[in-house]
This record gives structure tokens, C-alpha cells and sequence, in this order.
């Protein structure tokens, strides 16, 4: 009744077995390390993640204004770069005539090839004078009265530092294109033609057809892709260090500076002396690692939701 | 269904002893990389021939040794690195990682660097490897410098001031203290916010900075907030770089209006104006090789008892106020026979033959007795009790 399996694929399905479960031991032990190099300040509980000031020096940890930044540049990067993203995907998918999409999804890859450095040596030394110039002027002259847009000094007219959240945001968005494309790309080609046929057949326009069709029912995966963009935007190290002014503060202004938590951990760890010291930073590590977990879980969530809304509503 | 059971009982078995050699291993990593004492014994690795001799004729031995540190000493220390390659003939590479101070300090003591390079001094570190020797072997200009936009003259500034601008008392280019002491720059173009801009990283710059601030500037000591590789300094307003690169590249930033601190050669090398500093006796100074061996020439007496005397807010007319050596921080007693003596070596020709690279790069010569006190240093670092070079 049942297959014999031969000895071969025994084998290769508990070698693939260890594989994947190599791969969540090893999650689980980045936890177990993390707890246990953070344990002289976890007993702080919550007033290590609410508290604002960071003082190594008098031993009082706190990382809310860091939290708040890398919450905030991830923010922004998803705002400006999930747009852009889906904008490319669904022009690769659908719009581009064939000759033309090889080559342009593998420059919007390439995008993804420059190391991190580059892009904030770049941002610091071109974009943010470019920015700081051109756009952020008209920004907070036009919108100056939203607080997000306000002005980060004193005077008339308004100056720039030359780095802030929103440089940083802009720069991390260019990093997080090549990710959620890609993996947007994926899931549009993934649509069955048969669902833009119905939807042509019912009359719709193409760009009707696009946004009915094709991208309701790729958006599980869309979302999962934002969700990775999200992951690879919160734990960015460098770029963010060399652009977000590394102060410790929180502002409502998009245009002031700020820190984040790999900024802070980049910056204090090779001089983290103390075991209080270490293990302060050592938190913010594990802190870290639970916002980008809960924030997959919820995802994850989300996804599945939305997977069950749509075969309830599907008769096809 | 029996075999399917046994099968996923096999598995499970499978996946739950792979997760628990991974934790197991996770803790094993961190019980022996994070409790272990800091001051591991053993310095950092390379392929060495070491020959275990007490005679006097050690001979260099092939390797690489690893070190890092300081950023201000960064652009003379790369120079010198690649000089002493081709002095040894292609044998001895040192690789430095600019670091900064703290990190420098750090790894010396945790052995990750075979030799450190720090503005701030370490003293008093003992350890089973002796002490650790400062050995001060280059001087520098802490500079102060800035970006306004159509401002092309060196501003004057003191001490105090600078203090004040750093604890955001002073925000304003077209403060009046700024502008008593410079009638003659357009005030329309000062009119803009200061960006102080600090170091986000360890440093021995703001070492030496925040020293001279406790020596002249009454609000900085009122502030509490005293000397060191880093100070809480305040957040508002003020940026922090990472390294001295750092700073140079955001105060650089078109129309920034910021100030930052660095070596001079960072100024030099970024096109950005440094300020004129008020010295003990009244006049205003430029960083420069005269202003600074000037300042050190004003300690040879304390640097004799102590060469880690910082050399700050010197006395003198041409006087370079904000001015500071950089120490080589290395462990006397050495364990790796090799790798001692050629550290003792590069040590030895950077006080002799280095000092010639020093001054195109704005490191001033050496003092002559400061020289003295360095070979006398240099002699103390030992292997099994005989000195590297007296041995």
C-alpha cells in the first residue's frame, strides 16, 4: 500500500530535517546569548525601554529616544520606498515590454548589491546637501505647520542639519526598493492569468485590471515583502549612523536629529568596558531582535488573515 | 499509521537534539567570550617564527601585528606603518583600525590589539603582563573648526566660549561674545544657529577638548560634567560623529553652520577654517607645528616625573592651547618573543626615524626630551625579564 523509500531519500529528508531546524535552534540560541549577556540590566524591566536618558557614565540606561528613531526611519523608508516598490514591481510585472525586463529588475536588484556604507557616505556627502537645499525648504515652508514638518531650529529662515530622520528615511528607502520589489514582483507573476482575464472579460482597463485583479489577490505576498523591507530597515547599522546625527533625543520634527538602537550599539560597544555597560548595550540588542519579531509575527498575522478573508470570499 | 508515527517521533527527535546542541552551544560561546576576566593573557594572533633566546642578537620576525585606536593619530600612524614595512623590508605590517581612543584602550587590554593608540592616557593599569605603558609618541593640534557660509577668516574664540557652545548656553554664530572678539566679520552672515557637532565614539580628542574646558571654562565645571573619552554631552541640538572622519564630514556638509573638533590634519584636509584660540597669556593662536611644540616645550619639567602631563592650556605667547600627545599604550611584559621585539622596533623608529613624516602632516616633532623618556619606555617592555632593546 504505502511507497518503500529508498535509503537516499531517508537520508535527504533528515539532512534537509537538520538543515531547517539548525536554522530555528539557531534563532533561538541568538535569544539565549542575548538574554544572558544582557542579564545585569535586565532586572530594570521596562524602565530600560520608557527611560530617555543614556548614561554610561552614572549606569542609567535608557532607549526610548532610540527606539523611537530606528521606529521612526523605518517608518519612513516603508512611507516613501513601498509606493516606489510596488510601482516597480507591477510596471515589471505588467507594463514593461519584455526587452526591458530583464535588464531593469536586475539594476533595481543591483540597488540591493551597494554596501551600506556607500549609501551613507553618499547620503552624507551628495544627497543630504541636495535635500537640504532643494526639498526641505519648500517641505516645511509649505507644510511648516503639521508638527512632522516643523522647523528643528530657531530663525527665520529655517536651517537644516546636515543630518535628521528624514535623510535617513530617505536613504533606507533606496535600501528596502530592491527587497520588496523583488519579492512583489514574485508575487504579481504569480497571479494566474486567469484572474486578469476575468477582469478583462467584465470590461475593466488595465490599470483597473492591475488593481482589482492582480494586486488584491498578490497581497499576502506584498505584505510579506513590506514586512522584510520593515526588518532590513530597523536593524540598518551603518548608513543610519552616518546620517541620523546619533543624538539621543526624541522630537516630532522629521527634519531633527535622532539616534537608533544599531547606531548606539555600533557606536558605545567597542568601548564598553563595564559588564553593566555591555550588557546595556547587549539589551538593545535583544531589543532589536523582539521588535523585528513581533513585528514578523504580526505580519505573519495579518497575512493569514487576509488568506482566509480571501478564500472565504472566493468562487472561483 | 505505525510508520508514519515512528517516522514523525524520528523526526522530532532529530529536530529537538539539533535545537538543544545549538542552545547548548549559544551558551557555551557566551560563557567563554562574555565571563571571562579582561585581561586575557594572550595578545593577538599571527604566524611568528619566535625564536625563544635571551641573547642580545634578535633579528625581526616576519608578521602582522594588530592594533588600533586613536583617529587623531590616524592619517601619521597609516605613514608610518607603510615606512616601517619597507624598512624591514616587506617583514613587519602593522594593521591599525582608527577606531577611536576608547576602542583602542578596550582592546588592549582584552588583547584583541597587540598595541593601542590613544589621546587619552591609561595609567596606573596593571595586570600579569605588567604595567601598561603609556609611551607618548606623536603631538597634535586638537583643532577647532567650522562652516559658515561666506565667513572665509579664522574666527577668534576662547575657551570659554567654546565651552559655553558645547552646553548650548551659546547658540547663535552672532552671540556677543563671539562677535566682541571678531569686529571685523560680516554679522549678517553670522546670524545663523551653531551646530555644535561631538564624537559619538570613545575618544581621546574629547579627552583632550573637555581637559582643556575643566582648566578654563567656569560653566563646564559648574556643569559637572568633568573630562573624559566621553561626556554626556547635551542632546539638543548638537550632532555626533562617528570617528574623527565623522565629525569632519558633518561639519563639511554645505551650509551645516556647524563646529567640530578634531586633529588639524582633518581640517586641513576637508578645506574647513580653523578658529584662532585664546591662549593662557592673552593671544589668539592657530593650530600649528609652532603653536604646539610650543605647548609641549612649556612641561618639559612634569614630563620628565610624568609623561602622560596633559599639555593643555599651555603658558607661552605662540602657545597652541588645545594640544595633546598620543600615547602608545602596550603591555611591558610580553609574551610572544617575536612579536615584542617588533613592536619594541617600530616603537623605537618612530621616535628616531617617524619624526621626519610627522610635520608634512601636521604632527610636530618630538621634543628632544620626550625622545629620551620614549627610549627609556621602549627599554622597560620586556620578554622573560630581558629587555627588547637592552637585553
Amino acid at each position: 500500500m504505502g511507497r518503500r523509500r529508498s535509503g537516499a531519500d531517508s537520508l535527504f529528508k533528515y539532512l534537509t530535517l537538520i538543515i531547517a531546524t539548525s536554522l530555528v535552534a539557531l534563532i533561538l540560541a541568538y535569544f539565549y546569548a542575548l538574554l544572558l549577556g544582557s542579564s545585569s540590566t535586565l532586572g530594570t524591566g521596562l524602565g530600560y525601554i520608557l527611560g530617555s536618558t543614556w548614561d554610561p557614565v552614572n549606569n542609567v540606561f535608557g532607549v526610548l529616544p532610540m527606539l523611537y528613531g530606528s521606529l521612526l526611519t523605518s517608518a519612513v523608508a516603508l512611507v516613501i520606498g513601498v509606493p516606489l516598490s510596488i510601482g516597480v514591481a507591477v510596471f515589471l510585472s505588467e507594463i514593461s515590454p519584455g526587452r526591458l525586463r530583464s535588464p531593469l529588475s536586475f539594476l533595481v536588484e543591483m540597488l540591493a548589491a551597494v554596501p551600506s556604507v556607500v549609501y551613507g557616505l553618499w547620503g552624507l556627502l551628495i544627497l543630504a546637501p541636495l535635500l537640504n537645499q532643494y526639498l526641505y525648504p519648500p517641505l516645511q515652508h509649505y507644510l511648516g505647520l503639521i508638527p512632522i514638518f516643523s522647523c528643528p531650529t530657531r530663525g527665520n529662515p529655517c536651517q537644516f542639519y546636515p543630518a535628521s530622520f528624514l535623510t535617513a528615511g530617505v536613504i533606507l528607502s533606496i535600501m528596502v526598493i530592491p527587497i520588496i520589489s523583488a519579492i512583489s514582483r514574485d508575487a504579481l507573476r504569480a497571479v494566474p492569468d486567469s484572474q486578469r482575464e476575468a477582469a478583462y472579460a467584465l470590461g475593466a482597463t488595465k490599470s483597473e485590471v492591475i488593481g482589482m485583479s492582480v494586486i488584491s489577490y498578490a497581497r499576502s505576498g506584498i505584505i510579506a515583502s513590506i514586512f522584510l523591507g520593515f526588518g532590513r530597515a530597523f536593524g540598518e547599522t551603518m548608513a543610519v549612523t552616518i546620517l541620523i546625527g546619533n543624538t539621543p533625543v526624541i522630537s516630532q520634527s522629521l527634519f531633527s536629529p535622532g539616534y537608533t538602537l544599531a547606531s548606539l550599539v555600533a557606536n558605545e560597544f567597542t568601548e564598553a568596558t563595564t559588564t553593566v555597560y555591555k550588557s546595556a548595550l547587549i539589551e538593545a540588542g535583544l531589543v532589536l531582535l523582539v521588535v523585528s519579531f513581533l513585528t514578523s509575527f504580526l505580519g505573519r498575522l495579518l497575512i493569514r488573515r487576509l488568506i482566509k478573508s480571501r478564500e472565504a470570499a472566493s468562487y472561483l | 499509521m505505525e510508520v508514519s508515527r515512528r517516522k514523525a517521533i524520528s523526526s522530532t527527535a532529530v529536530a529537538a537534539v539539533v535545537v538543544v546542541a545549538f542552545v547548548a552551544l549559544g551558551g557555551g560561546v557566551y560563557y567563554l567570550y562574555f565571563s571571562g576576566g579582561s585581561n586575557t593573557t594572550s595578545p593577538s594572533t599571527s604566524s611568528t617564527i619566535s625564536t625563544p633566546s635571551t641573547t642580545t642578537h634578535q633579528t625581526i620576525v616576519p608578521l602582522t601585528l594588530q592594533a588600533g585606536g586613536s583617529t587623531f593619530v590616524n592619517p601619521v600612524m597609516s605613514v608610518w606603518i607603510v615606512a616601517f614595512k619597507q624598512y624591514t623590508n616587506g617583514s613587519v605590517l602593522a594593521n591599525y583600525q582608527p577606531l577611536g581612543s576608547g576602542a583602542g584602550i578596550t582592546g588592549v587590554q582584552t588583547g584583541t590589539f597587540s598595541f593601542a593608540g590613544s589621546d587619552a592616557p591609561h595609567k596606573n593599569q596593571t595586570a600579569s603582563q605588567g604595567t601598561l605603558l603609556n609611551i607618548p609618541e606623536s603631538l597634535g593640534a586638537v583643532a577647532i573648526f567650522y562652516n559658515i557660509q561666506g565667513v572665509t577668516v579664522n574666527l577668534n574664540l576662547t575657551g570659554s566660549i567654546i565651552a559655553k557652545i558645547y552646553l548650548e548656553q551659546i547658540t547663535m554664530w552672532n552671540d556677543s561674545a563671539i562677535l566682541a572678539i571678531n569686529p571685523g566679520v560680516n554679522k549678517t552672515l553670522m546670524a545663523h544657529t551653531i551646530v555644535p557637532v561631538h564624537r559619538s565614539d570613545g575618544s581621546g580628542t574629547t579627552y583632550a577638548l573637555t581637559n582643556y574646558f575643566t582648566k578654563v571654562s567656569t560653566d563646564w565645571n559648574a556643569s559637572g560634567k568633568g573630562f573624559g573619552t566621553s561626556v554626556s554631552w547635551p542632546a539638543q541640538g548638537e550632532l555626533a560623529g562617528k570617528g574623527s572622519g565623522g565629525v569632519a564630514a558633518l561639519v563639511k556638509s554645505p551650509n551645516s553652520y556647524a563646529i567640530g573638533y578634531a586633529d588639524s590634519y582633518y581640517a586641513f584636509s576637508n578645506n574647513l577654517l580653523s578658529a584662532a584660540i585664546q591662549n593662557q597669556a592673552g593671544s589668539f593662536a592657530l593650530p600649528s607645528l609652532v603653536g604646539v611644540t610650543a605647548a609641549a616645550g612649556q612641561f618639559s619639567a612634569q614630563l620628565q616625573t610624568d609623561p602622560t602631563t596633559s599639555i593643555t592650556n599651555a603658558p607661552g605667547a605662540t602657545s597652541y592651547p588645545i594640544s595633546t600627545f598620543t600615547y602608545i599604550l602596550v603591555w611591558q611584559k610580553q609574551s610572544n618573543q617575536g612579536q615584542g621585539y617588533d613592536m619594541a622596533q617600530f616603537f623605537w623608529w618612530i621616535v628616531t626615524k617617524g619624526q621626519d613624516y610627522g610635520p608634512t602632516l601636521f604632527y610636530p616633532k618630538l621634543p628632544a626630551n620626550v625622545v629620551t623618556i620614549d627610549e627609556t619606555l621602549i627599554a622597560s617592555m620586556t620578554y622573560n625579564g630581558v629587555s627588547f632593546i637592552n637585553g
